[in-house]
């Protein structure tokens, strides 16, 4: 099968800008987009730089943009993915580029996957054989260990784009791993640091970290899921953090008062009614939005129809968590 | 110059593990790694542990299936180590969260895998390798051990007969550095690539056998090549042999069974068997119902569907045996130990004799796991009774001047990296694979050869700094032909056929001229054969 790959080039070395290369690749209708790549690297143009390693989908070296979409280069077949006789391959979005292909993973992943401790600290003395655990409840740490670490969750991740500073969905689900590991010793202390700035309240339901996850390990419900587990364990938004805490409080108390967000209250709320240098920071966007109307006076909100309705519900749900 | 106490030269399993015990130990411990670790080999090992757990099982006889299956060249002592020390391994991985498929008693589940009496292999579904690997590199992160990641060693900095270190190249730059280490454990694992196809990933070249064998120190057992029954027909992925003790039946093309029930041969018979059947083997997964598939082949489902096309609860997955692994490597004592001071090796790329002629299906990655342990902590030892020795600078002035000498090379001749290597690895799958002969072996030899030359003439086409692949590719073809001379050099040596060594000119086992180890050693024209005897008895 013929194709043409498009290829993103950059060499910091010889200072020229970013581009794209084409290339024209001849391989048997099996090949996977990899194969284009090293045919290319090997009979064509030795300077072209990518990573790869497992060829199976095993590792996760070898994460790519693809026709636009995040996909791991060595398990795509060029003819599953071919548009118009076209295979465009690029770097993950959203990361420093090194070379070509080649992206920096540091800050991007590595680094925030530390971030959360995902390391199983036995809790009190160990047993002197394995720990006696239903398989029930290991079966999702499983499944949720099996992650690659390829990053694509993050590259999706509508926050990670704006916030650098969001640990993002890989992290989450690897902590995941150890919050939901019967045998770990540091569960409430993880649930803490997971509910910090930058952990998984900054998330916002977006979903497309579980479109991008290439194993379908669904990262944004197990980031929900942790979520979950914080509030159960009365870690509702980070002990170190009353920020969130005012926000989740305010975010409550406003749809219990009306049944809607009030959202000029929630505003004022989080950054704190005593925190004058806070509100201030919010002027500029008031300014900004009373001349279009999108700055509904906070407190006077309208009732919505069944919002008594709505507060017995709240009222009920609180009892039973209490 | 970066300075460590003791240096691991490999992420994978053998690497962390080593790692880890030496941190354990109280010194200070540095990776350096090809990859990042948890993009090594170790993550594609699917098959499991084998450790004796329970009243039924012990030691023992998990000892006695190891050697049973090792066709009289398992070192016995090595062997006893590994088999009394594995269950306490195992348990300590669990302990620190690898999730183990668990029993209706909340307990290890085990599989049954080719040449066990007993079902004795822990599992973590089918990407055993995987877990283990993110669960030691999670607790390396929590011991904060330092790690160099996308450097290549390219060679060991020997000085007054001790290893004291190893010149690296860091592929992001380019740039060539020198490590000063006390105490270096290789843990660079496989060297797969020298045969195509192959299961191995792009990694597996035998960067730290030939750094050994450079140093002057022997490869043994380099002629066993294992092959894996069950690989697929297009890709280097492979299922796990657990699929055969779950009840997976492997079917010809008119789909009647290959192997009688209940029947799970060792790796060298299963493979001999399938490639005398021919094309058309599949392996069937139908009677275990998606369900089953689903929890139990977490890699496997998602692998056949991706790269085969197949659904495997709806149809059989096509197999044919791949060239796996060597089961050779560098010769260590049981401590992980070399002849060279200062030098220790673990992992795929060492030889401490427990594999001998056929490794038993679930020993390869235990063997991993307990001897990088002892190879880390037999390293801090050694790096504790060791006065730390700077590194001179020739050794990186030399390393510089033999880049620059590859650098100014011609490229006129049209030979390229890429060609030798594939060269190389069709020669080997071609004259030295599942079944050999004088005559196929003979070409072998004097293929290498011809390659070695070519190598030794060729240049390369780009000449950038920054991740220059040919470059990598250069110093991994060096790899690959010296432990490609070391295989053929042992394989045509031994006139017999024993475990997974078959020559179709010598059929039968001749215990008395083939009950050796080969060992070969770097000689001036070429590689040097010799033997040394087997070690059957038991250790102190």
């Amino acid at each position: 099968m013929e194709t043409t790959f498009k290829v993103y080039r950059f060499d910091p070395e010889n200072g020229s800008k970013p581009d794209f290369a084409t290339y024209q690749v001849d391989l048997p209708d099996s090949a996977t987009v990899m194969d284009g790549l090293r045919q290319i690297r090997d009979e064509q143009d030795p300077s072209l730089a990518f990573r790869a390693s497992c060829e199976r989908g095993s590792c996760g070296d070898c994460a790519l943009r693809i026709n636009k979409k995040g996909r791991l280069g060595c398990t795509l077949k060029i003819a599953k993915t071919v548009k118009n006789g076209v295979v465009t391959v690029e770097p993950i979005r959203n990361i420093p580029v090194l070379k070509d292909l080649v992206y920096d993973l540091e800050s991007f992943l590595w680094k925030k996957i530390k971030s959360v401790q995902p390391w199983i600290t036995p809790r009190g003395p160990e047993p002197d054989g394995e720990y006696v655990v239903a398989e029930e409840q290991l079966a999702e740490v499983r499944k949720a260990m099996s992650c690659i670490m390829c990053g694509l969750c993050d590259e999706g991740c509508a926050v990670i784009k704006i916030d650098k500073d969001f640990v993002g969905p890989a992290a989450l689900t690897k902590a995941y791993r150890a919050v939901f590991d019967p045998r770990d010793g540091q569960h409430d202390e993880r649930l803490t640091l997971v509910s910090e700035p930058g952990g998984v309240w900054d998330c916002t339901h977006c979903f497309e970290a579980n479109g991008h996850c290439p194993l379908g390990l669904e990262p944004t419900d197990r980031l929900f899921e942790v979520r979950d587990e914080a509030i159960r364990q009365g870690i509702r938004s980070g002990t170190q953090n009353p920020k969130v805490q005012r926000h989740y409080d305010s975010f409550l108390n406003s749809v219990k008062r009306s049944g809607w967000l009030d959202e000029g209250r929630l505003a004022i709320e989080s950054e704190g009614l005593t925190n004058v240098a806070g509100l201030a920071k919010l002027l500029p966007t008031v300014i900004r939005a009373i001349p279009k109307g999108k700055a509904p006076m906070p407190y006077f909100h309208p009732k919505r129809p069944g919002a008594q309705a709505i507060r017995r519900i709240i009222d009920k749900a609180q009892r039973s968590e209490v | 110059m970066p300075k460590y106490d003791v240096l691991i030269v490999g992420g994978g399993v053998a690497g962390l593990q080593a790692a880890l015990a030496a941190k354990y130990a109280g010194v200070q411990v540095a990776l350096l790694s090809k990859t990042h670790p948890l993009r090594s080999h170790s993550a594609t090992s699917s098959d499991g542990l084998n450790a004796a757990f329970g009243s039924d099982d012990s030691w023992q006889q998990h000892a006695q299936d190891t050697i049973w299956a090792g066709a009289g060249l398992c070192d016995h002592a090595a062997v006893e180590e590994m088999c009394r020390a594995a269950s306490d391994d195992i348990i300590r991985l669990d302990h620190v969260g690898v999730p183990f498929n668990r029993n209706a008693e909340g307990k290890l589940d085990r599989w049954t895998l080719g040449g066990n009496t007993l079902p004795r292999t822990a599992f973590s579904a089918d990407m055993t390798g995987h877990a283990v690997l993110n669960t030691l590199h999670e607790q390396c992160m929590r011991e904060d051990i330092p790690s160099h990641e996308e450097w290549l060693a390219t060679s060991l900095a020997v000085e007054d007969g001790c290893c004291r270190g190893v010149l690296a190249l860091e592929f992001g730059t380019g740039n060539l550095e020198a490590f000063s280490a006390s105490a270096v454990v290789l843990a660079t694992g496989g060297t797969g690539r020298v045969y195509a196809p192959s299961t191995a990933s792009q990694s597996c070249c035998g960067d730290g056998m030939s750094l050994a064998y450079r140093a002057g120190l022997s490869l043994r057992d380099m002629e066993m090549v294992q092959y894996h029954p069950l690989g697929f027909c297009e890709r280097a992925a492979f299922a796990s042999e657990g699929a055969l003790g779950e009840g997976a039946v492997l079917c010809n093309t008119d789909g009647q069974p290959v192997l009688q029930a209940n029947d799970q041969p060792l790796r060298d018979a299963l493979c001999r068997s399938l490639a005398s059947a021919g094309d058309g083997v599949a392996l069937d997964f139908r009677s275990l119902g998606k369900e089953r598939i689903g929890t139990r082949f977490l890699y496997l489902g998602r692998a056949a569907t991706e790269m085969a096309g197949i659904s495997l609860d709806t149809a059989p997955l096509p197999v044919m045996p791949r060239m796996h692994r060597v089961l050779g490597g560098i010769r260590t004592d049981t401590s992980g130990a070399t002849a060279l001071s200062g030098l220790f090796a673990a992992g795929e790329c060492a030889s401490p004799g427990v594999h001998g002629a056929n490794a038993l299906t679930g020993n390869a990655l235990t063997a991993s796991v307990v001897f990088g342990r002892r190879a880390g902590s037999a390293a801090a030892a050694h790096a504790s009774n060791t006065a730390p020795q700077a590194l001179t600078d020739s050794a990186l002035q030399d390393a510089q001047r033999t880049l620059e000498a590859v650098f100014s090379r011609p490229t006129t001749s049209g030979d390229t990296v890429v060609t030798i290597q594939r060269a190389l690895a069709s020669t080997m799958a071609e004259h030295v694979g599942l079944v050999r002969d004088e005559a196929g072996l003979r070409e072998a030899v004097r293929c290498v050869a011809d390659l070695q030359a070519r190598y030794a003439q060729v240049g390369l086409r780009h000449h950038g700094k920054m991740y220059n692949h040919e470059l990598l590719s250069f110093y991994e073809l060096g790899a690959l032909l010296d432990v490609a001379g070391a295989i053929v050099a042992a394989a045509q040596e031994r006139k017999e056929s024993r475990g997974v060594h078959y020559r179709s000119d010598f059929p039968a086992t001749n215990d008395a001229e083939g009950s050796y180890h080969s060992l070969v050693t770097c000689g001036p024209d070429g590689p040097v054969l010799t033997t040394s005897p087997v070690n059957t008895g038991q250790s102190a």
